[in-house]
């Protein structure tokens, strides 16, 4: 649905978006991660046609912006970082206004639907302007799905939200997926992203260093399986003898807790079980650990900045 | 920014965003208080001119005027729409700084679109005011014994061509400018500049005519140098158009009427344009 | 001497220095041989003259009409007075011997030689009788005045011999009777006194009579050799008039001495409840500001090309005004003259009396009455002729002013005030305040 290929923006010297390709597909919810400055808002701009590209091409539903920008633009539902208002005007009116520009179709029953879900709906003749930061955020979620668009690009969607409201979030955008939307989301709060994406890409420096689902993001951080043993009693020789154990990479021992560093082709929790009661050790506890996305994300940016840093000769810090 | 395009393609959807935007926009100035407050004073002080005519008939017995209505709608013309150039040129620019512009822009709306939605609002608005203006001036008529003229109507309905210019110019400021406050100065200052050259030559040509120079009096060349800029100050004011469109329309100068009405819908589409055109140059943000 | 007598000497003398002072200082303001166009112009009434001297570079007189253009050398001087250059003719009137010849564009349009020229009027009637003759003409109209003139000079003499002898005879018959005696018939005829002679001539004289279509000239003299005459390159501005119409002047009777004119055609006349107005029509041309205040006066720098100006002409006479109120009664007023009486003794004031030649030594002004009574807010005047027929352009709205309504002007200006509480009203029944401890 979209498709960004080789996509470049530079300002003067400073190359923003640096050959980026990416493909978004319907039924999909893909985040785009970077750290600050990596050009994840450029990238999303250029989408948008709200930036110009240097080079390189957007195509949104196999056809350039510019063929048809009014036609697209209503297909697709923005919720930007920074929200803009109107404060002088009440939530519904503003959404009206909004549905009304994107010609939707039972735009004040699908306001009203969204206003409930998001619990907004006993507020809709308040005035924005007098809105907290969350009724905010839920209000351009709103304003951004009310037109059903069959692409959604999100930009932070769940910042300044209690945790009852990203809840209402997550809701609504599996709700979203499921009916075959393509949602674009980029946000720091990655432990969000990791429970509601399908891909990730992660983008550093203005190029996408890598782009997968989240089972091999973590193969590929990790390489091993950490396993947290919770025992009674920790018997002399016991970590000896699980070290040399062939499935067993490494084992680290904290009075009665110890954490087992396993392979990654398999879960091997049963048969560390079978093990530790072979020779006597009462368990009182085992939890298998794997890589989060932020463990991912921090490690694949920092391997990035080391590959860039010594391409460019710098000292990486 | 998308790249520049044929702007008669896509009118139809140009047009539904612009009228979206216009609605709006135009919603939240009559929900406010600025322009009723506006309106109040700029009537205040049309009716400082009527009550000066009253007090010069009272005085002298009788007063010769074809229209004495004109001045006094003339003023509130002129303090209405100066008033709405600066609530376009805020609005424009504080689209811009508040982000709301790009919100827009993201969606089914150009840069196109959006400046003619934000001017056809206040056109809207300015149409409102010259209702008010409009049944005002003809109570007065009625309670003062003044002869009734469809001339002021005319006057009304060519007045939007003067205050379209105004408002035109507002955005193309607030576009050149680009904060609010820098787009207001920019607008202040030039105003206040064309005003200025109008006032200078009156004052001047005052002085001449108490005087009486000679033809070599330096005077005389100050008058002249002052003349040719009021010249062409004179083509660029809309407000100096708008008397010669009043003063023609009064002689039955049909030509001249219409060829002032044509030059200041010109400007406004100048401006209109050169608003579109920094807009997609500036892009949405600094 | 006496005090009085004394201070008498004073102020004559004073006087006299300082009337001495200003023409004396006239007479050494320097003085400059220089070449001038005088010249004669139709003003769309009557004929009036100016001077332009070599600092104007343009010449302005009115279409299709004869007008004269003079070439002299003459001493000019600046008088700061009145900011002009003004010629003395007294010390130099030269007339330049040439042809003037006229362009337009790089085309020769004209070649004009010196030409004789009078202007005659009479004095009684001088806008209806006005006549310019040109060459053999203006001979020819001279030599008729000069018989007329030493024609009425003849029978003045024969008047006053005449009168001589009556006296002489009235005297003796007087003398040798008896009072009461004489019969009236024996007494001798008084003869009749000679009237005025009103004509008016002037002595013929060398210029250019010019009359042009509308449009932009350049003129100059060429002498007898073929050379330009230095300083004699103008423009002329040849304009028309761009509209008749008739022009009231409007004097109101409380203020009698401050009229007003009003010029433009279907217009409009506020007055105060009450007043009683006279009206005094005239015809009017409209011309542009600059080119006719130029005509006038070539020096003058006040004037505006962007502008235009009704020039008021003659009166009409043998006319009728015809008023008729709002609720449709009409009535027909005459032309008069009226007298103002100042009041007697030491009070302010004056009262406004219809003219009575027999108790009256001449009218202070003339009009048509219109008493503005409570009845009517407005009047319509106009002219008929003496057929009966309207004059166009001549109607005009007289219209009782309210002036005492100043107060609901003023209060009408807060409708938009009150306009914006009511949608304030309704737009805060709209919102519903937003609790954000609760609203979440």
């Amino acid at each position: 649905m979209i498709e960004t290929r080789n996509l470049t923006r530079r300002f003067g010297r400073f190359k923003a978006v640096d050959d980026l390709s990416l493909r978004l597909e319907p039924g999909e919810i893909y985040a785009l991660l970077g750290p600050n400055g990596a050009g994840k808002t450029t990238t999303i701009s250029m989408i948008l046609g709200t930036l110009t590209p240097t080079s390189g091409e957007v195509l949104i539903f196999g056809k350039r912006l510019a063929e048809d920008p009014f036609a697209i633009k209503r297909r697709i539902g923005v919720v930007a970082e920074s929200q803009a208002f109107y404060p002088r005007m009440t939530a519904w009116e503003y959404l009206i206004f909004f549905a009304e520009l994107y010609r939707a179709e039972d735009g004040a029953e699908r306001a009203e639907h969204l206003l409930k879900q998001v619990e907004l709906w006993d507020w809709r003749q308040g005035l924005i302007g007098q809105f907290s930061a969350g009724m905010r955020r839920k209000l351009g979620f709103v304003r951004g799905l009310l037109h059903s668009p069959e692409v959604l690009i999100l930009d932070e969607p769940v910042a300044n939200l209690d945790p009852y409201g990203i809840l209402q979030v997550r809701a609504i955008l599996q709700e979203e997926r499921a009916l075959g939307r393509a949602i674009l989301i980029s946000s720091h709060i990655l432990s969000e992203v990791e429970q509601t994406v399908d891909r990730v890409g992660i983008i550093s420096k203005g190029r996408l260093i890598i782009e997968d689902n989240m089972k091999n993001l973590r193969q590929l951080v990790g390489g091993q399986r950490r396993i947290e043993v919770e025992l009674v009693e920790l018997a002399d020789g016991l970590v000896d003898f699980l070290e040399d154990l062939p499935f067993v990479t490494e084992v680290h021992a904290d009075r009665t807790n110890l954490t087992v560093f396993t392979l990654e082709d398999r879960d091997y929790r049963s048969d560390l079980g079978r093990v530790l009661s072979e020779q006597g050790a009462i368990v009182q506890g085992m939890r298998a650990h794997e890589a989060s996305l932020e463990e991912a994300f921090v490690t694949i940016t920092e391997q990035h900045i080391r590959q860039w840093a010594g391409e460019m000769g710098h000292d990486a810090g | 920014m998308t790249p520049a395009r044929p702007w008669l393609r896509h009118w139809r959807d140009r047009w539904h965003a612009a009228n979206s935007i216009q609605r709006r926009a135009s919603q939240s100035a009559f929900f406010g208080w600025g322009i009723y407050l506006a309106m109040t004073v700029s009537l205040l002080i049309a009716a400082i001119s009527v009550n000066n005519t009253l007090n010069f008939t009272e005085q002298n017995v009788l007063f010769v005027s074809r229209q004495p209505i004109f001045l006094p709608i003339l003023i509130n013309t002129i303090i209405t729409s100066v008033y709405l150039a600066m609530v376009s040129t805020l609005a424009v620019s504080s689209e811009r700084d508040q982000g709301t512009l790009e919100t827009l822009l993201q969606g089914p709306v150009d840069g196109f679109a959006f400046i003619l939605g934000n001017f056809m609002a206040q056109i809207k608005v300015y149409a409102a005011l010259a209702l008010v203006a409009f049944v005002w001036s003809n109570v007065l008529t009625y309670l003062l014994h003044l002869r009734y003229s469809i001339g002021v109507a005319v006057v009304l309905v060519v007045s939007l061509a003067a205050v379209s210019v105004v408002i035109a110019f507002g955005m193309f400021v607030a576009m050149w400018g680009g904060r609010s406050r820098t787009a207001l100065i920019y607008f202040t200052l030039i105003t206040l500049l064309v005003v200025g050259i109008q006032l200078a030559d009156q004052i001047v040509v005052g002085v001449v005519i108490s005087q009486n120079p000679s033809v070599n009096d330096p005077l005389v060349t100050v008058r002249n140098v002052l003349g040719v800029a009021n010249g062409i100050v004179k083509w660029i004011s809309p407000y100096s158009q708008l008397d010669l469109a009043m003063n023609a329309q009064v002689d039955r100068a049909y030509p001249a009427f219409f060829t002032h009405i044509g030059v200041m819908l010109g400007q406004a589409v100048v401006f209109l344009l050169g608003s579109v055109w920094l807009l997609e140059r500036k892009g949405v943000r600094d | 001497m006496r005090p009085p007598q004394r201070l008498a000497l004073l102020l004559s003398i004073l006087i006299s220095g300082l009337a001495t002072a200003v023409v004396g200082h006239a007479q050494t303001e320097p003085r400059e041989d220089v070449f001038v166009y005088a010249t004669t112009v139709f003003d769309g009434l009557a004929y009036s003259s100016a001077m332009t001297p070599p600092d104007v570079d343009t010449i302005y007189m009115i279409a299709d009409r004869q007008n004269i253009i003079a070439p002299r050398r003459t001493m000019i001087y600046y008088w700061p007075i009145t900011n002009r250059y003004l010629a003395d003719w007294a010390l130099l009137n030269e007339v330049v011997d040439g042809e003037l010849e006229i362009y337009q564009g790089s085309e020769l349009a004209r070649s004009v030689p010196l030409t004789d020229y009078v202007i005659q009027y009479d004095g009684a009637n001088p806008l209806e009788t006005l006549n310019i003759g040109i060459g053999e003409e203006a001979l020819r109209m001279r030599a008729a005045f000069d018989e007329l003139f030493e024609a009425y000079r003849q029978a003045l003499f024969e008047y006053y011999d005449a009168e001589q002898a009556y006296r002489a005879a009235l005297d003796e018959i007087i003398s040798n009777s008896e009072p009461g005696t004489v019969d009236p018939e024996d007494l001798p005829v008084r003869p009749e006194p000679v009237g005025d002679f009103s004509l008016q001539s002037t002595e013929p004289n060398k210029a250019y009579p010019v009359s042009l279509p509308e449009g932009r000239y350049e003129i100059l003299m060429r002498d007898s050799n073929g050379i330009v005459v230095p300083d004699s390159r103008r423009e002329l501005v040849v304009f028309a008039r761009l509209q008749s119409g008739i022009a009231y002047s409007i004097v109101p009777q409380s203020r009698w001495t401050q009229p007003e004119d009003s010029v433009f055609p279907e217009g409009v006349v506020y007055v105060e409840p009450g007043a009683t107005l006279y009206l005094q029509p005239s015809r009017e041309s409209l011309f542009n500001e600059l080119y006719y205040t130029r005509m006038l006066d070539p020096q003058d720098q006040t004037a505006r090309e962007d502008r235009t100006r009704w020039v008021l002409h003659d009166p009409f006479p043998n006319t009728r005004l015809r008023v008729t109120g709002f609720d449709g009664t009409v009535r027909e007023v005459s032309l008069k003259g009226y007298f103002v009486q100042q009041t007697a003794g030491s009070g302010l004031g004056y009262e406004v009396l219809e003219f009575n030649p027999e108790s009256m030594d001449r009218s202070s002004f003339e009009g048509f009455a219109v008493q503005l009574d409570g009845q009517n807010p407005f009047y319509r005047v106009e002219l008929l002729d003496e057929a009966g027929r309207l004059l166009l352009g001549s109607r005009r709205e007289i219209r009782i002013l309210n002036t005492d309504r100043g107060a609901q002007v003023y209060a009408l200006g807060l409708l938009p005030l009150v306009i914006g509480a009511v949608v304030a009203a309704v737009r805060r029944r709209q919102i519903r305040q937003v609790d954000t401890r609760t609203a979440g």
